[in-house]
């Protein structure tokens, strides 16, 4: 999934009973341009040089004000002291204490037994002494406290028996030093106590955290149960965050986990998100005392757990990064390295991928300019498992593409197209599979004419496909270059028919689109190519008129068919789509001879000799809370159901939400496979929520996957028990427990259910 | 601190002019009325109607109403100006005080003006103080000049 | 039964001939190519400044996600729904009107073949290129049906 490199999960609850009351009203400090003036029921001078203001004084200053029940102000050093109820007021910070000490000179001002409160997020606290500086834009507090927590109230028995009830914050920071630095927007504690429901439960020597927008939650502690695929126990951890963070726009985490059996696991996150480059860093490393004594535990070939030699020490490093280098030019990396295979599958610092099998690792440097695009990729598969299978790699991938389209009056709509592209296909030894350097260029030429009520496109592409063949000892193909040249003819037409049609007293706009297509491609023997990147394509009613029956380059399907389909629209006046109904099928006038397996197989000869391919049907509507589309694919003798991809959304309400998907390929064929994706989100109270998942397979009749989880949102803290099963095949198994406490205010790493379920279902 | 003798003010002529005088009698009272202008040294109170007391022919106190009355002073040591107005001023000569009553206002140059329903300011010991009108909800302002640019770019 | 082509039945509105993108920061290069693509097709200019667009197309950055629909023996995921969403804010440059808000999607499922990892990433590549090209002809023909109707 993409995952963005910071994720702000949630913010501070924006529920008015949760927010902290106002420790003093807030009032708009004066303007840049103001006096310094004072206002005050009586006001005398003692002498010449100082004054004593009486009776509710308002002292003003560009950007401050003080109000408080007396003032002494000297004019020489223009130092002031402020005596009874004092607010002291400045860049979004209140303060309130019984005394104040100003000093216009320095530009500081010293508050005792003071509260203070942020005016955007209301996080508020106490402290012994503060000293604003408004020269530096710091302020200092010793031995301070902070929360985004409201007062709330709480009873409890008392040991004689009878209820009291008291005040509490449900959480709330100690600091023996806070420092709250505007220019950073950064607050930096020192000598930290972390009170949870007035209980100390965590102390930190630092920690700082951000003021405003990314201040959410703090992830604090994960306490989770894990059992990894590869040993039949499970082993509980804790894992706490110390949370360093460096500048504004860079984010350090250091999270310490201790785990039952393995030891100490230290993982570090280092982030940073520029305006045009961001990038995440996530290092782990362990000295693993189970698999020092025991050996690494692994699941051999045909995928039963084996054990393997004695490390001690794992580690992996993963990379995410974007950059922009210059306006058209930017470049991509996802790469994970690891110590050994099962790190993942051991260690869970990857939910995503503590079942996989592999894992993809990319390096892309991409150039678009206006009609130019240009490209070098470098595409891997790490195995996380030795009965992972081997798979091709792109070591590199060059592409560059140049589209254009003339101007000039007689060539009003032609365009032509020149993609070249030059990939260095190779895999492990292991595979015993050919490897090679494969050269595609497939210029293309069109004309395209389009009209609201239609387009007619005529294309014609040449495919030129040029393998230079590594002697690798696997080169089934018997030559060392292969070289196929076939050209592709198309034309393409659609018309789209309108009326206005109202049903029941709301009026919409009803579509009636054919759409028609002939293709010749002749054949070329193409059997002994070996299949790098070639499958065949995903259901999909486009696949109707796609140029080619295979994805890739190394199949070019020969053909002479004619496709048509029929799709009629319902749409609101402006547009918003209501529901779409479509029907195609493809005609063929020859038989068809190319096929994916150099040895055809039965099917494939079925398929390239029926005249009339199957039917294709689209369906989808939206109705108020239910959005429902499916493709379906009928076989054209006996109209039976062979593939379906349909999903199902249901939202009653931004409570409740059930999301469904379910896929049937190759019904009572060979490679018959039937799942279903669901999940559901509830949130049953404006604390309480359930969620769950479930990834079921029909045709081994199994949940692959579960997870259900229950939250609880309170105003300034949340808490989450998730529980995660997976099943795979030969027994292999594993579950995660997880428990969550989060502290919203702060800024947190976790995600939460929600987000989580969300990356798993999201249409 | 007891005044410095050479601006003591209160021994120097007083001047007043104005469009009418209105009655004389003997204990010492005299009122003028039109544009009255009283002048003593450097001090000048303007106002519309004038009260003076002069008891043996040297004047204790002057009460000016006007639209409003004015007052101003310089002090030779700050080599600056005191000024203000009121609906009434009260300039009394020998506690040396000017007593500003109803919408006062007083600016001390270069140092802060002050405003308020009642502005006491002491002469001699160039001190203010300034009442404000709680029923009335009438309060009582202090507006500090910006020091001079070179005392406030100190180091 | 009422058919009639659409854009010449009695209420057609000439197609808009000019138009301005703004904030194209984060949206994705295919969209803004397959849309520049077919805009100039249809003989519309795409202009540097509002005074010379009769509309005006604004940008938010396109989300891209993608959801594990079936998981293979081996845990790993066998087949994907990839949804492409572009959020689009149009204005009328003659009647300063905001005609348009709101989100054009494409779904498309894929299947994921673990043995021959590459040739599925392949077919995404192409399946992106594809999404990428009907959300630039979905947003053409939401912009024309929203100048048609006049927002109510």
């Amino acid at each position: 999934a993409d995952d963005s490199p910071i994720k702000a999960a949630s913010p501070v609850s924006t529920n008015p009973a949760c927010l902290p009351a106002w420790i003093a009203p807030p009032i708009t400090p004066p303007g840049v341009q103001a006096d310094h003036s004072a206002e005050a029921d009586n006001i005398s001078q003692p002498d010449e040089l100082t004054y004593d203001l009486t009776g509710n004084v308002v002292l003003k200053r560009p950007g401050l004000v003080v109000l408080s029940d007396r003032v002494q102000l000297n004019r020489l050093n223009e130092e002031a002291n402020a005596f009874g109820q004092v607010q002291f007021q400045r860049d979004g910070l209140i303060v309130t204490s019984q005394s104040a000490h100003l000093n216009h000179q320095k530009q500081t001002a010293q508050l005792k037994d003071a509260r203070y409160q942020f005016i955007d997020t209301r996080a508020h606290g106490t402290a012994k002494q503060i000293d604003v500086d408004q020269k530096t834009n710091l302020a200092e507090l010793e031995k301070a406290s902070f929360t985004t927590c409201p007062l709330v109230q709480y009873s409890w028995q008392a040991r004689n028996g009878d209820i009291e009830t008291s005040e509490k914050y449900d959480w709330e920071l100690d600091f023996g030093h806070l420092q709250i630095n505007n220019n950073k927007r950064r607050i930096y504690g020192y000598n930290t106590w972390l009170y949870f429901q007035t209980v100390p439960v965590f102390y930190t020597p630092y920690i700082d955290f951000p003021m405003d927008d990314r201040a959410s939650g703090f992830l604090f502690p994960t306490i989770g149960s894990y059992r990894p695929l590869t040993r039949d126990t499970a082993e509980n951890y804790v894992a706490v965050p110390y949370y360093f963070n460096l500048a504004p726009n860079y984010d350090d985490t250091l999270t310490v986990m201790k785990m039952q059996d393995r030891g100490w696991v230290v993982d570090n996150e280092f982030r940073y998100l520029l305006p045009n480059s961001s990038a995440q860093l996530s290092l782990t490393g362990l000295n693993d005392q189970v698999t020092s004594k025991e050996g690494l535990s692994y699941i051999d070939e045909n995928g039963d757990p084996a054990y393997g030699e004695k490390i001690e020490q794992r580690w992996r490093a993963k990379l995410i990064a974007q950059q922009q280098w210059a306006p058209g030019l930017n470049s991509n990396i996802l790469w994970h390295e690891l110590s050994d295979k099962y790190f993942y599958t051991d260690i869970p610092v990857e939910s995503a991928l503590d079942s996989a099998s592999y894992t993809q690792r990319y390096i892309n440097l991409n150039y678009n300019k206006d009609n130019l695009q240009a490209g070098v990729h470098i595409l891997n598969y790490l195995r996380l498992r030795d009965d992972a299978a081997y798979n091709y790699e792109k070591r590199p991938e060059v592409t560059l593409n140049y589209f254009h389209p003339f101007e000039t009056e007689g060539l009003r709509n032609v365009s032509i197209n020149l993609p070249i592209t030059s990939t260095e296909f190779q895999i492990a030894p292991q595979a015993h599979k050919p490897e090679a350097q494969r050269n595609v260029f497939s210029p293309s030429a069109q004309y395209q004419y389009y009209k609201p009520y239609g387009s007619f496109k005529a294309e014609a592409v040449a495919n030129k496909v040029h393998y230079y063949m590594e002697d690798n000892g696997y080169n089934t193909s018997g030559q060392n270059q292969l070289d196929i040249t076939v050209p592709q003819y198309a034309l393409h037409g659609k018309l789209i028919f309108e009326r206005d049609f109202s049903l029941a007293g709301f009026d919409m706009v009803q579509t009636l689109e054919p759409e028609v297509q002939y293709l010749y491609v002749p054949y070329q023997d193409q059997s002994r190519i070996p299949l790098f990147d070639t499958t065949a394509r995903s259901l999909d009613f486009t696949n109707l008129f796609s140029y080619n029956r295979f994805s890739g380059s190394d199949r070019i399907g020969d053909t002479n068919q004619v496709s048509a389909a029929l799709t009629t629209r319902f749409l609101k006046r402006d547009g918003t789509p209501l529901a779409e109904a479509g029907l195609g099928q493809i005609f063929y006038f020859a038989d068809r001879q190319v096929t994916l397996n150099s040895t055809a197989t039965d099917t494939e000869l079925a398929q390239n000799t029926q005249n009339v391919s199957d039917y294709y049907v689209k369906l989808g509507f939206t109705a108020g809370p239910v959005y429902f589309a499916s493709t379906s694919q009928y076989d054209n003798r006996n109209y039976e159901l062979t593939n379906s991809n349909s999903r199902l959304k249901f939202g009653l309400s931004s409570d409740f939400n059930l999301l469904m998907t379910h896929l049937i390929t190759n019904q009572n064929q060979p490679g018959e496979q039937e799942d279903l994706a669901a999940g559901l989100t509830w949130q049953l109270t404006s604390k309480w929520g359930v969620g769950g998942y479930i990834n079921y397979d029909f045709t081994k009749e199994r949940k692959t996957e579960v997870q259900s989880a229950i939250r609880y949102d309170s105003c300034c803290w949340a808490s989450e028990l998730s529980l995660k099963e997976t099943q795979l095949d030969n027994g292999l198994y594993n579950y995660s427990i997880q428990y969550v406490i989060e502290f919203k205010g702060l800024s947190t790493v976790g995600t939460p259910f929600k987000e989580y379920l969300n990356d798993k279902l999201n249409f | 601190a007891d005044s410095q003798p050479e601006n003591d003010e209160s021994t120097l002529p007083v001047e007043v002019t104005a469009d009418k005088l209105v009655s004389q009698e003997q204990k010492g009272e005299s009122v003028y009325t039109g544009n009255v202008i009283i002048t003593q040294g450097t001090t000048v109170i303007k106002g519309d109607k004038v009260t003076l007391h002069h008891p043996d022919r040297k004047l204790a106190k002057a009460i000016v109403i006007g639209q409003p009355a004015t007052f101003k002073r310089f002090l030779p040591e700050e080599q600056k100006w005191v000024n203000g107005h009121a609906d009434q001023i009260t300039y009394d000569t020998e506690q040396k005080t000017v007593l500003l009553e109803g919408d006062a206002y007083v600016n001390q140059e270069g140092q802060n003006s002050i405003s308020g329903p009642k502005i006491y300011y002491d002469l001699t010991k160039k001190t203010l103080s300034a009442y404000g009108d709680r029923d009335e909800k009438q309060r009582v302002k202090v507006i500090f000049q910006p020091e001079d640019e070179a005392q406030k770019d100190a180091p | 039964c009422g058919f009639h082509l659409k854009g010449t039945g009695p209420n057609a509105v000439a197609g808009f001939e000019s138009i301005k993108f703004e904030s194209t920061g984060g949206v994705r290069p295919d969209i803004l190519r397959a849309l520049k693509m077919q805009l100039t097709s249809t003989d519309v200019k795409i202009v540097e400044n509002a005074a010379q667009a009769e509309v005006i197309l604004r940008f938010s950055p396109t989300q891209y996600t993608t959801s594990r629909t079936s998981i293979s023996g081996q845990g790993d995921a066998a087949s994907e729904l990839i949804k492409m969403a572009q959020p689009i804010h149009v204005q009328e440059v003659a009647t300063e009107k905001d005609i348009l808000d709101t989100s054009v999607q494409a779904f498309r499922d894929r299947r994921i073949d673990n043995s021959a990892a590459l040739a599925s990433n392949r077919e995404l590549m192409s399946i992106q290129q594809q999404m990428a090209a009907d959300i630039a002809s979905q947003i053409i023909d939401r912009i024309n049906r929203a100048r048609a109707e006049p927002a109510k």
